[in-house]
């Protein structure tokens, strides 16, 4: 008999910092480690997630219609395009967050966590009925965040939340990060954000341009071998699979120091 | 980079990013206890009004604060103590009655 799965939420508080981007992304990259994965849209009446797995013309059924039993859950899952061990559970588009309980979602994160290897949640912003589903069936939470005033104090509500809930697996990560603003000091650096929040990290992401260019094409970066953030959300999967990676450096960019450095025989290793 | 050749040099170092930590830890004890600036001040007068009940407390060497460490938070207090409690007929006697 099949081990149950674990059923990750992925959730942030503010909105725009990358649950989105890191569920498409954390999803791809188990895939391709060969474990089977469902990814949950749970942004009722605003989905995205289809959009960032580029399986937005797909969709018949959704999450609401399963729960509602207008059609079997398996009709409402559609298979990756690249990854046939990897599917998506969309949301509706045309109801709201109220057509959702959490007891409801927490039914769905079991039954499927029978079936799936991982469970990844994408949470929608906000720390109402949306965020309460979102959580309801999870193990685990990874909470994304930037090193912004206002994303930092939204994470902070959210992990207040979660030390308050039964969930006691909870994990940051940290996107959008900029080294070469860090280096300026105009930029919290992630030292500065783990001081602040004190919880574990799941791992670091920078600010990437490649992100944008394959979220308009609708292939995770995680396919980009080339994209240093790919080469991070990978890294988050094998911390997820519980492998101790150390945290990617992130001055391959190539600052002017690293380049004063190499100049003089001191090159660091990448 | 440029931070490390500003502090080789003296000079305290105030970048945007160490504003944004310094804002963040204070707002973020405040956020977490449900205690805004304006209601700690009112604690700690009224804090101070029940010490001084028991003995003389100097004012204005008082501290109250919100510490953290690792999610959790304390109240910390220190409140120098004068002597003790100046009795009503210490008082008398100091005014020669």
């Amino acid at each position: 008999m099949k081990v149950a799965g674990k059923v990750i939420a992925i959730t942030s508080g503010k909105g725009g910092v990358g649950k989105t981007t890191t569920t498409a992304n954390i999803g791809t990259g188990l895939a391709m480690l060969g474990r089977s994965v469902v990814v949950i849209d749970a942004d009722i009446g605003l989905r995205n997630l289809d959009l960032l797995m580029g399986l937005e013309n797909r969709i018949v059924y959704d999450l609401v219609d399963a729960v509602e039993g207008n059609c079997k859950l398996r009709q409402a899952l559609i298979r990756d395009k690249r990854f046939e061990q990897l599917q998506l559970l969309p949301a509706a588009q045309t109801r709201d967050k109220e057509a959702v309980s959490p007891e409801k979602m927490k039914e769905l994160c079991e039954e499927l966590s029978e079936k799936f290897d991982y469970c990844l949640v994408d949470s929608p912003a906000g720390i109402e009925r949306g965020f309460k589903n979102a959580i309801s069936g999870a193990d685990e939470v990874i909470i994304v965040t930037t090193p912004d005033v206002s994303a930092v104090r939204d994470a902070d509500r959210i992990i207040g939340l979660l030390e308050a809930s039964e969930i006691t697996e909870h994990k940051l990560l940290i996107n959008r990060i900029r080294m070469d603003m860090i280096l300026k000091g105009d930029m919290m650096s992630v030292e500065d954000v783990m001081d602040i929040l004190a919880i574990d990290l799941v791992g670091i992401v920078p600010y990437d341009d490649t992100i944008i260019t394959s979220t308009n094409k609708g292939e995770p970066v995680i396919h980009d071998f080339k994209s240093l953030a790919g080469k991070a959300f990978k890294n988050v999967v094998s911390r997820i699979e519980g492998e101790d990676v150390p945290l990617l450096d992130l001055n391959e960019t190539g600052s002017v120091f690293q380049r004063f450095k190499k100049f003089f025989g001191f090159s660091s290793t990448n | 980079m440029i931070k490390f050749f500003k502090k080789l040099f003296g000079g305290n170092v105030e970048t945007s990013g160490s504003r944004a930590k310094e804002r963040l830890q204070i707002v973020l004890i405040h956020d977490r206890v449900g205690l805004s600036p304006d209601l700690l001040e009112t604690l700690r007068e009224d804090l101070l009004q029940v010490v001084s009940k028991y003995v003389e407390i100097d004012n204005a060497s008082v501290e109250v604060d919100l510490k953290e460490r690792d999610r959790s938070i304390a109240l910390t207090t220190s409140i120098p103590i004068k002597g003790r409690k100046k009795s009503d007929s210490d008082k008398n006697k100091a005014n020669g009655k």
